[in-house]
């Protein structure tokens, strides 16, 4: 088990290269020049600031010469130095990053919760008008464009009925917690500040709520259809045969062997979450990673592309292998498959 | 017995069963408890309109777009939205009174006196100044912020380049000398990009004002996070993508902050702010499109207030790229086929026509009246003059996300596209995104395009002279030069002489001929000057100085 995950991380390295190559290379083939995006107007026609500014960011070297400083500085741990915000990449990363986990982690268990449930209900009622209901309301779910459910909810719940916060991770009237994890509903209960606490927790339910109508719409479905292939399988029947309830017979057999494939799909969905928010932090002024790509983006500032891509390939990497690792934690078969080195 | 194995009971009625146990009743309890408190932690937080206590206020919310805000160090900051904050948290050595950009007045100075040759500018300094440490403010202090703006070799290095010395002449006295003329100079002064900082403070976080600065300052990180100024406010944190929270100075030199604090709250979308402002929740709402603000125009407790840019969005022609571009009649033809007061239905309210390069709240700017107005006989003549009598082609680039100051690009080109087709010309749209646009209009790579240029400062030197002919606009960017014909070449003259000319009447005469030709033969069409829309709150907010710099101060605000 030990030299599987050992092997897993040594895997890491050569995908991480080619992360850098490729994103190194296609971020300077796009016909957009840095400089032009980071100066005014005025700064942008004097040579003399620009060559300087070149010079700074060593975008006056050939092409190859860049990506070979750039992998001799993160082999010592540095991303570089932001074009936009003139800031450690590394630094930039760490500021942004705890508000898109404290939003994906909120909705990920908000998804599990709602999900499962629903999953295992409509598998067990299939083919009932609740069983329709669970497909109907999944389908919308998923089919629902996120943007325009994010607008709507925000005019409804928030706008008309006023029953939720509005944008933002805290009220205007507080200041944020101490940083120790970045997460304010952590933060805040470390300080002992129970209203940071609950304004932070309270601007959470919106924002994860409509992502958690994707992802619970996904994982639903997964559920379903796991629980269906169970379902009819024999060891259920002995357990009945021995006299087990219905809902032990669920509870205790059915459900723990049709939730290892939700649990692929739950490692996924999060990281899609942890990647892929940036609409909804855009529209719900979320300062998260999403937050910093795209400003990454419009800017043309390569160094943070490539900073933000890397963390996006390590946390689908460390997601999958965390994964696998519950996997061989669930289903001993595995766990023996791993340790044999087979798989 | 192991557990797995052990006997259950079967319940008919499943999972949906009523529980008989303590232990059941006590899970679903914990279960609906759980719900409720979800609900009760949402309602508890959720939103409630203010009411407003007449004249007393603790801390104004305004909502903002971070946008290109990248760092709030004065001497590194060169970016739109910047300036907001900056002023609020520096002073200047001159600035403009309340919303009048017409005429400057005393802040960090006192008073001034300029030589006759218009070189060298002696200021004296307000002895009562203190920083936001309790220190006095010295001559020193202008010396250091100015020469650390220009070693650090950043994006508003710029500024400095018309600065041939800066000396203390005097306790509180500090005498510049320029390298030329600049008639603009004590305008240019009141940008927020032009602030005194605190020379003890920057140095004691790694600032210097060196040869080297560029490569030894590491005071920008302290003062994204601290201000070191003399404003009405203290910058308390900055929260990337979160908000920007300042707070009173106590050693404020002048009538004291209406509020104990402010924060800038960053959200992107208008729409999200426009609920934000029609709630209670924010104070101001900085970013309206012209659709929302037009909406919000009799709305109960909230106001519009439509601050002019002094920014020109223009269609720019490439004279070298398009063979058809090549003559200034098929210039005159797309000016004369543009319908620009029927633009006014894109903006809505939040723009008006402009006659020239210069929009009419900047000096020297042509009198409205001479401006350009659709003539599509005129159009079609100079079409046939300049042998296209059938129209010809041409590729219009536009960058597909930019709004000028909320106004789609898009909408603008579409619009310049079926008026050009009225008289014969096929204008092939290409939208593509802001920075390749900006690359390319600044490699000179585009026959034509529609963009806009913002001001750096308020001055009518930061428009004209790059307009004229070989101009940092009109030369690399749309290749017209002085030696393109001999107007251009007088058009160029014109702008020389009127940025070195100090007598206001004369000056203008310049500037009004220069633009008159420019009108004639430029490849320019001028499309109309945007307005920046804020809203507010009626209920809340009575005054507030506005200007298109730093959009509203918000150390200005007076209560209802």
């Amino acid at each position: 088990m030990i030299g599987y995950v050992l092997r897993r991380f040594a895997l890491l390295v050569p995908i991480l290269l080619g992360i850098t190559f490729v994103t190194f290379m296609v971020s300077r083939a796009i016909p957009t020049d840095p400089v032009v995006a980071a100066l005014g107007q005025q700064a942008a026609d004097h040579p003399k600031i620009v060559a300087s500014y070149r010079e700074r960011w060593g975008l006056n070297k050939p092409l190859l010469v860049q990506y070979a400083v750039y992998l001799k500085n993160l082999l010592h741990g540095d991303l570089g130095e932001s074009i936009y915000t003139h800031r450690p990449v590394a630094e930039d990363l760490v500021s942004y990053m705890p508000a898109t986990i404290e939003l994906a982690s909120f909705t990920i268990v908000l998804s599990a919760l709602i999900s499962v449930p629903l999953g295992v209900l409509a598998a067990i009622k299939r083919g009932t008008f609740v069983d329709l209901a669970v497909r109907l309301l999944t389908l919308v779910g998923v089919a629902m464009p996120i943007f325009w459910l994010a607008l709507a909810a925000l005019e409804l719940f928030y706008f008309r009925f006023g029953i939720v916060p509005g944008p933002g991770r805290l009220s205007p009237s507080l200041n944020p917690p101490p940083t120790v994890t970045g997460l304010y509903t952590v933060d805040s209960l470390f300080a002992g500040r129970w209203r940071t606490f609950y304004s932070a927790a309270s601007h959470l339910i919106l924002p994860s709520l409509i992502l958690a109508t994707w992802s619970a719409g996904t994982l639903t479905r997964m559920t379903r259809t796991s629980m269906l292939l169970v379902l009819p399988q024999s060891f259920l029947n002995t357990a009945r045969s021995k006299g087990a309830s219905e809902t032990y017979t669920i509870l205790r057999h059915a459900i723990p062997n049709a939730v290892i494939p939700v649990i692929t799909i739950l490692g996924l969905v999060y990281g899609d979450l942890l990647t892929g928010v940036i609409l909804i932090e855009t529209l719900f002024s979320w300062p998260g990673i999403g937050h910093y790509a795209y400003a990454a983006a419009i800017y043309a500032d390569f160094p943070a592309i490539i900073g933000i891509t890397l963390v996006f390939g390590v946390s689908y990497s460390l997601l999958n292998l965390g994964v696998d690792i519950i996997y061989a934690v669930l289903d001993p078969r595995i766990r023996s498959a791993m340790s044999l080195g087979r798989r | 017995m192991k557990r797995d194995d052990r006997p259950f009971r079967r319940d008919p009625r499943g999972l949906l069963a009523v529980p008989a146990s303590r232990r059941g009743f006590l899970r679903r309890s914990a279960v609906a408890g759980g719900l409720s408190g979800l609900m009760s932690l949402a309602l508890a937080e959720a939103p409630r309109a203010k009411a407003a206590q007449p004249g007393k206020l603790d801390t104004l919310v305004v909502a903002v777009q971070e946008g290109d805000t990248r760092t709030i160090d004065p001497d590194d900051a060169d970016e739109l939205t910047v300036p907001l904050f900056l002023r609020a948290l520096y002073d200047q050595m001159v600035t403009f009174p309340g919303s009048d950009v017409t005429r400057v007045v005393p802040d960090f100075a006192t008073s001034w006196d300029v030589s006759s040759d218009g070189l060298t500018y002696v200021f004296e300094l307000n002895p009562n100044i203190r920083f936001s440490n309790g220190k006095p403010a010295t001559p020193e202090d202008v010396i250091f912020s100015y020469q650390r703006q220009k070693n650090l070799k950043g994006p508003a290095s710029w500024f400095q380049n018309g600065l041939a010395s800066i000396d203390k002449t005097g306790t509180h006295e500090v005498t510049i000398k320029l390298n030329a003329i600049n008639v603009d100079w004590l305008f240019l002064l009141t940008s927020p990009f032009l602030s005194i900082e605190s020379e003890a403070m920057v140095r004691a976080h790694g600032g210097t004002n060196g040869g080297s600065a560029a490569t030894t300052d590491t005071a920008v990180a302290w003062l994204d996070q601290h201000s070191a100024g003399t404003g009405r406010y203290v910058l308390d944190a900055w929260e990337h993508g979160s908000q920007l929270t300042i707070s009173r100075n106590p050693y404020y030199w002048g009538s004291p902050a209406p509020f104990n604090r402010v924060v800038f709250r960053f959200v992107q979308e208008a729409t999200v702010q426009r609920d934000l402002l029609v709630r209670g929740d924010v104070h101001f709402a900085m970013n309206l499109s012209p659709d929302i603000a037009a909406s919000l125009k009799g709305r109960p407790n909230v106001g519009v207030l439509d601050v002019p840019s002094l920014a020109t969005v223009w269609l720019g022609l490439n004279v070298d790229l398009n063979p058809a571009l090549k003559h200034p009649k098929s210039w005159e033809a797309i000016k004369y086929a543009i319908d620009y007061d029927g633009m006014a239905e894109l903006y809505k309210g939040g723009g008006r026509p402009i006659a020239a390069c210069l929009p009419p709240g900047l000096p020297n700017a042509l009198p409205l009246d001479e401006r350009i107005k659709r003539d599509v006989p005129r159009a079609k003549a100079a079409l046939a003059a300049a042998g296209y009598p059938n129209g010809f082609s041409m590729v219009l680039t536009y960058a597909s996300a930019q709004l000028y100051y909320n106004v789609p690009a898009s909408l603008i080109a579409e619009y310049i596209q079926e008026n050009l087709q009225d008289v014969g010309i096929t204008a092939n749209l290409r939208p593509i995104p802001s920075t390749e646009e900006l690359t390319e209009i600044r490699a000179g790579k585009l026959e034509a395009f529609i963009h806009e240029w913002g001001l750096d400062y308020v001055g009518w030197t930061d428009v004209l002279p790059l307009f004229a002919p070989g101009g940092h606009v009109a030369g690399p960017r749309q290749g017209w030069y002085p030696s393109y014909s001999p107007t251009a070449k007088k058009i160029a003259d014109l702008a020389g002489q009127a940025t070195t000319t100090l007598d206001p009447t004369k000056q203008r005469e310049l500037c009004y001929e220069a633009q008159r030709l420019m009108n004639q033969v430029g490849p320019f069409a001028w499309l109309f000057e945007p307005f920046i829309q804020i809203g507010y709150r009626t209920d809340i907010i009575k005054s507030v100085s506005t200007n298109p710099v730093w959009y509203i101060d918000v150390g200005t605000v007076e209560l209802v």
